[in-house]
């Protein structure tokens, strides 16, 4: 087992590794821009390097300081989170140059599932489904009117070298494909260094179900149930599930087999995700392979029973899988939300800046990955994720209950978050019955969020809490306020009434 | 004080009459404050946990209120806020009925608009020039934060008069990009 590892990344999935270098009784190695000499991971890390300024591309994206920061501090291996240099095989490729091992898939791995054309290209010559597009990238416009018009519209524009939404675009007709195709061109050579774009059919009201795989470098490979991640904004997931309510025992077999099988086609090892779009008529579609952890590990974590970051460590060491496909067992229901420091009023504009208030919140079937503290100011050269709240529950109800129940508790001042956005999807009856698709949120953005009118007293607290933050505006500007003076008869009133209710009385 | 109070949850809004009165020695702050609802006297024990942050217990029942400014409210002047309870985000405005009208009603409507950066960024792109015309919901700048890409678009139809900023710059929060009549 290695004794020391450097986390080439930051923020709530460093820490997240590091609590498993910690419990694993291995030394774990921050890297920093100059933004987060005070963030949670440095100081959470038993060591801490700096690598440069806040710009990622000078510093979280900079291999070479990565590496020089490795070999200095003497660990043996690196793990790279997700995003930055996650999916970077040059990155795997110059661990590996450097005598450190790469925690995550073989650099021809990266490389060949990576290609979001290479894969399906590989995938549908195995025989095994995807959905109707094309398999190399276009370069000129003419073609990707030709091809748009050939699978017809709407169609989705993606980025070849793609992820988490960059690059990506549903274009509904002719008219809007030119400008889209620049957008996504622009935006994914911002994104990934290259501009390359591919077209891919678009379903109706399709859900995401994606499948977790696993594969030590002995020539085990297993799968570790689904995850459901149907509720995305712009693309990105936004809160996820396991098990997937869409699925039953049988259909959870054959994704997981044909998930294994792509994972063999590719040489596959470590811990990677088979994403599948699945159709009205229950028909699923291989979508693309993410080889890296998942931001939404934690829920196959809580249901499947196992540490996903251990078991990468474990395997990148060399270990054979301990266990087989059949000891796999799902056991509850798992739900994750991702707490974004973004403005809902301001159509989810990010929202950096210090936190004034933070309250996490705890009791039973509560999982909290947090990279944020009190008084920590949120940069904002980087994701707007803040931390993933990740609850567990015996049945989807009793999980959803829970995420309420949390939601209530949760609490972030400072920068606006997407909080009380989740806490009205979470009364949504459609989303209560497990009746959602990948266009789920969009139309309850735009329908509003049909969740029942509150009690009618709320009417009264409402005004009154106003009226309250009026005032004491008003009494901050009077002279000879006091705070000492008489208390109002119709609060007293008001707290007699309660000792009415009191049933000691 | 006497207030006209507009409410609003999700589609459905209604209207109150609130009446502030303080004790006549003018003394003891919030405590001592009442509060009257269409008639009523609002019996109620509240306490702040903090600035727009308060506890209220009201018919036996404990609600947790939090209170912010609306982003539609007039700068400066305390007249709009979002009230969030559980789930819940009303909308309440209050009006003295002496001004005539709620103040912030008139931003979207009339007169030279400046569009603000909302947060610090960069400007990814321009997508409109000084004078040309556009539709509302056009798109006109693109800032990029956090490693998004937002478009701003245009609240309603106009001209575009000022253009402040370029391509490649840097912008704090509150910038003005430009400006439409």
């Amino acid at each position: 087992m290695f004794r020391k590892i450097l986390v080439a990344n930051r923020g709530e999935i460093a820490v997240r590794v590091m609590r498993a270098c910690r419990e694993m009784g291995v030394r774990s190695v921050a890297v920093y821009s100059e933004v987060d000499r005070k963030a949670l991971h440095v100081r959470y890390a038993d060591e801490a390097l700096p690598i440069g300024p806040a710009p990622a591309m000078e510093s979280y994206l900079r291999i070479d300081r990565i590496i020089d920061a490795a070999k200095h501090s003497g660990a043996e291996a690196i793990h790279p989170g997700y995003g930055f240099l996650a999916e970077n095989p040059d990155f795997a490729r110059a661990c590996r140059d450097a005598g450190i091992v790469f925690i995550g898939p073989s650099p021809n791995a990266m490389r060949l599932m990576g290609s979001k054309t290479a894969s399906r290209r590989l995938v549908a010559q195995a025989g095994l489904p995807v959905i109707p597009g094309t398999d190399t990238n276009l370069d000129s416009f003419a073609e990707v009117v030709r091809v748009a018009r050939e699978i017809g519209f709407p169609v989705m524009l993606k980025a070849s070298a793609g992820g988490g939404g960059k690059g990506l675009r549903m274009v509904a007709s002719e008219q809007e494909l030119e400008s889209a195709w620049r957008n996504a061109r622009s935006e994914a050579q911002n994104a990934f260094n290259d501009p390359s774009v591919y077209l891919e059919k678009r379903l109706d009201r399709p859900r995401h179900v994606e499948i977790q795989i696993l594969g030590d470098e002995h020539g085990n490979l297993i799968y570790l149930g689904e995850r459901e991640c149907s509720l995305q904004r712009r693309h990105q997931k936004v809160l996820e599930e396991c098990p997937s309510p869409l699925l039953d025992e049988a259909m959870r077999r054959r994704m997981g087999e044909t998930a294994v099988k792509i994972g063999r086609l590719a040489g596959y090892t470590n811990a990677g995700t088979v994403e599948f779009l699945v159709d009205r008529a229950r028909n699923f579609y291989f979508l693309e392979m993410n080889t890296r952890l998942q931001v939404e590990h934690p829920v196959t974590e809580l249901v499947v029973g196992i540490d996903l970051v251990k078991e990468q460590i474990r395997i990148a060491a060399g270990e054979r899988l301990e266990r087989r496909q059949e000891d796999i067992q799902l056991r509850g229901h798992a739900i994750e939300a991702r707490i974004y420091a973004e403005d809902p009023a301001r159509n989810f504009f990010p929202s950096p800046g210090l936190i004034t208030r933070l309250a996490i919140p705890s009791g039973p079937g509560i999982r909290s990955d947090s990279g944020v503290y009190e008084g920590w100011r949120v940069p904002l050269e980087y994701d707007p994720l803040l931390a993933k709240l990740a609850v567990w529950g015996t049945d989807r109800r009793q999980a959803v209950a829970r995420m309420q129940r949390a939601l209530s508790e949760y609490e972030v001042a400072g920068p606006q978050t997407n909080l009380q956005f989740f806490r009205q999807l979470l009364a949504h009856p459609e989303f209560i019955e497990g009746r959602i698709d990948t266009g789920f949120i969009d139309r309850m953005l735009a329908e509003g969020t049909l969740k029942l009118p509150p009690p009618p007293e709320l009417t009264r607290v409402a005004i009154l809490a106003a009226a309250l933050e009026f005032s004491r505006g008003q009494e901050s500007r009077r002279i000879g306020a006091r705070a000492n003076g008489s208390v109002s008869k119709w609060k007293s009133a008001g707290r007699e009434e309660q000792l009415n209710h009191w049933p000691l009385r | 004080m006497n207030f006209e109070i507009e409410l609003r949850e999700d589609s459905r809004t209604s209207k109150h009459r609130l009446a502030i009165e303080r004790p006549s020695d003018g003394r003891g702050g919030l405590d001592s404050l009442r509060f009257k609802l269409d008639g009523e006297p609002i019996e109620a024990d509240w306490a702040e946990i903090r600035p727009g942050h308060y506890s209220i217990l009201i018919d036996g029942k404990s609600y947790e209120a939090r209170v912010a400014p609306a982003p539609d409210g007039t700068p400066g002047r305390a007249d709009s806020w979002i009230v969030t309870i559980a789930e819940y985000d009303f909308r309440v405005k209050m009006r003295d009925p002496r001004t005539r009208r709620f103040a912030g009603q008139s931003l979207a409507h009339e007169g030279p608009l400046d569009l603000l950066a909302p947060m610090p960024g960069k400007v990814v792109r321009v997508l409109v020039e000084r004078n040309q015309e556009v539709a509302q919901e056009q798109g006109l700048v693109v800032i990029e934060a956090m490693k998004m890409q937002n478009e701003l678009r245009a609240p309603r139809a106009g001209r575009v008069t000022e253009v402040h900023v370029r391509e490649g710059l840097g912008i704090e929060a509150g910038a003005r990009l430009l400006r439409l009549e």
